[in-house]
């Protein structure tokens, strides 16, 4: 999906190279990767919608609920993305804006 | 993801009734079928439900614990009711008496179980509605 495109651009651009410790396993990764690899999620989410959008034109899909439900996760979770991502850069900008 | 794991379960409970539905469909398009693969007279189908709970590993702590995947259709059963009788002698399936079995389908029983799918779905339509208000309430925390 293109938004999700745009989205990744710019959000990986304006990020500043903070480490984060990594709950899991408590290796370092920077949110940078954390929020392109949820980004990629969420273009999975969207090219999922897709197909099955697809399969409910040509008639492959057995449920109509499925798709709808398909569609409406890939929409919350673009939306979600967004407001992650509007988070981000306001707190960047929030920084840019300081006086030296 | 698990923030969509209520939208999940909801859509176990449309796809059960809609399963249900179809029962009732197959039962009603049946009502008079005296001829079946089996031999003898359709028997009326009735959909049995069973709870979908799955064994999951905790990330965290590591123990497994069980959660909750809705709903799901176990089985489709048939009626061991007998068959109603009706006499009808000029029918090639009737007996030496003049009587014909034909299937253990009431239809108005079967409209009262589609009135209970329908709004069953609409149940979990409407659950799954309101989950999806209360994510997108949480997305206006802060704005």
């Amino acid at each position: 999906m293109s938004t999700v495109n745009i989205i990744e651009g710019l959000a990986i651009k304006e990020q500043p190279e903070i480490k984060k410790k990594n709950s899991m396993d408590g290796s370092e990764v920077s949110l940078p990767e954390i929020f392109k690899e949820k980004l990629k999620d969420v273009n999975n989410l969207q090219i999922q919608s897709d197909e099955s959008t697809k399969q409910l034109i040509t008639g492959e899909a057995d449920n109509v609920h499925e798709v709808l439900l398909n569609t409406e996760e890939a929409v919350l979770t673009l939306e979600l993305a967004v407001k992650v991502r509007n988070k981000i850069v306001e707190a960047y900008q929030e920084v840019i804006k300081m006086q030296i | 993801m698990k923030i969509f794991d209520t939208f999940k379960i909801s859509a176990s409970g449309l796809t059960a009734e809609k399963m249900r539905m179809d029962t009732v469909a197959s039962n009603i398009a049946n009502a008079t079928t005296t001829r079946t693969e089996e031999g003898g007279p359709y028997r009326r189908k009735i959909a049995v439900f069973r709870e979908n709970l799955e064994k999951e590993l905790d990330r965290i702590s590591g123990q497994s614990e069980t959660v909750s995947r809705g709903v799901k259709v176990d089985s489709i059963i048939e009626d061991p009711t007998p068959f109603r009788l009706v006499y009808d002698p000029m029918h090639p399936d009737a007996n030496e008496e003049g009587y014909v079995e034909m299937p253990n389908v009431n239809v108005l029983n079967e409209m009262v179980d589609m009135i209970a799918a329908t709004r069953a779905y609409e149940a979990n339509v409407t659950a799954l509605n309101a989950s999806k208000a209360m994510f997108l309430k949480a997305l206006e925390i802060g704005r």
